[in-house]
């Protein structure tokens, strides 16, 4: 998580080529976290039934980032397999992973806080989506070799939030924009 | 400890856990005069399309431990999601849905509670009520804080039937709760109390006492459109109908939300997000 550069470059040349399991076991891993946060978000415990229908409703979030993924993996100058690289990709999470159970502890124990704790929190998102990103920089540059990790992980980024938003706002969105741009 | 199965262990001890202490809170129905009072929620976002975490089967399910009778399930500028919310808690036996929007629009948010086709998020305030009513549902301002002001113009004033006055943006905007109260004052409104949930602060935080002849989708409708309602802020200042305020006086704000935790649920809580932890790393060093 520290030296994600050397951790991945070493990842990279350990990793098995890969199979369906591969392929799946991280995207997986990802929509089962995120459910079992979402249940202790909203109960304080993980109760099975929230989880597996967490898995169901919050599975697109990994199958969005596969696609962003997908469509840079082209530019790749390594001889990793596709299945391989999700597998290492998804091992990146754990920033943003460990922000999220952080996020979650302090919402569930929150009985609602003064406003200035909803701005910090709000604030902290600023230095973890620059590390998550540093981290998956890392991985584009050593694991799939690219030739250019910045403007990969931009694309990346571009197909995975669009697909993100559009489930997760819909049709709120546009109306949502015209309001923060105070367009009457 | 490297090893991911560990940490698979204790998440499925969690979820064991979880499972067999889950917490049940039993509530006879209060009846007051010739009214049964209900403990709805007029604004419950659901995923997808809502900046919402859970979904509609979830949203039923946990509304129920939330001690709600019924509520509003609410899509932002769709009622589709209302609408499966309500075949699935019917085969739930759920609490009663009502479908409903969130007309988010650049000047104003309304709730529409008791629709069937989605309301146009261009239309004015006082258009988009017509057309509520048009189809025999009831509308109410979300969040009217003074930034949407210029949206409720005086058509739409004259013709809105409800209005938040106690709602979880004043406790990320106190200033908030003095607005909610003017805007609630310009005209009789019902008084509703929503928690506005997209999965942060719980469902039902700030709810309303419905005093409906049954709980059906149709009784609170019309106990809506006639205002019997009662709301409670967090200083136990009451809001709505004065004479049903009087007359639920010592029974009012009644004890609600989730069950409390045991012993069952903390070692979940604990193991699940140790578990959680612990797979994080374990899978960033795998």
């Amino acid at each position: 998580m520290l030296r994600p550069g050397s951790t991945y470059a070493g990842a990279a040349a350990a990793t098995s080529d890969g199979g369906w399991w591969i392929l799946l076991r991280g995207p997986l891993s990802i929509a089962l976290a995120i459910a079992c946060l979402i249940s202790i978000l909203t109960r304080g415990y993980l109760a099975p039934g929230l989880v597996a229908g967490g898995v169901i409703a919050w599975s697109f979030v990994p199958l969005a980032e596969v696609a962003g993924l997908a469509v840079v993996w082209r530019g790749r100058r390594s001889e990793i397999t596709f299945a391989t690289a999700v597998d290492l990709f998804f091992a990146g999470h754990a920033p943003l992973l460990l922000w999220l159970l952080a996020s979650v502890i302090f919402w569930h124990s929150v009985d609602p806080q003064p406003p200035e704790i909803f701005r910090a929190w709000g604030l902290s998102l600023v230095p973890i989506t620059a590390w998550s990103g540093y981290v998956d920089f890392q991985f584009l540059r050593h694991v799939a070799g690219m030739k250019r990790p910045g403007w990969c992980l931009f694309v990346q980024r571009a197909v995975c939030w669009t697909l993100f938003v559009a489930v997760f706002g819909g049709v709120s969105l546009w109306p949502g924009l015209l309001e923060e741009l105070g367009v009457r | 400890m490297r090893s991911p199965w560990i940490w698979t262990g204790l998440l499925l001890a969690a979820m064991a856990a979880g499972a067999l202490s889950e917490p049940h809170r039993e509530r006879a129905p209060l009846r007051i005069g010739e009214y049964q009072v209900l403990d709805a929620d007029f604004h419950v976002h659901v995923h997808p399309w809502s900046w919402a975490t859970l979904s509609p089967w979830d949203t039923v399910i946990e509304a129920r431990r939330q001690g709600l009778d019924a509520f509003a399930m609410t899509g932002t500028n769709n009622i589709w999601t209302g609408k499966a919310g309500r075949w699935l808690a019917r085969r739930m036996s759920g609490p009663t849905v009502l479908p409903a929007q969130e007309v988010h629009t650049p000047t104003y948010h309304m709730v529409a509670v008791g629709i069937h086709t989605a309301i146009d998020w261009r239309h004015t305030a006082a258009q988009a009520i017509e057309d509520i009513h048009r189809q025999g549902g009831v509308a109410i301002a979300a969040h009217p804080i003074a930034r949407y002001w210029p949206g409720w113009d005086e058509a739409a004033m004259e013709k809105l039937d409800a209005a938040e006055v106690w709602q979880p943006i004043v406790y990320m905007r106190p200033e908030s709760a003095i607005e909610l109260r003017e805007f609630h004052a310009r005209k009789r409104l019902t008084a509703i109390g929503s928690s506005d949930y997209h999965g942060l602060l719980p469902m039902g935080i700030c709810r309303t006492y419905v005093f409906a002849r049954e709980n059906t989708e149709q009784a609170i409708l019309e106990a809506l459109r006639a205002g019997r309602t009662v709301v409670y802020d967090r200083q136990r200042q009451s809001y709505g109908d004065p004479e049903l305020i009087r007359l639920s006086a010592g029974v009012l704000p009644r004890a609600g939300g989730a069950p409390p935790s045991n012993l069952g649920t903390l070692f979940s809580g604990l193991c699940g997000v140790t578990g959680l932890l612990g797979l994080i790393l374990a899978g960033f060093r795998r």
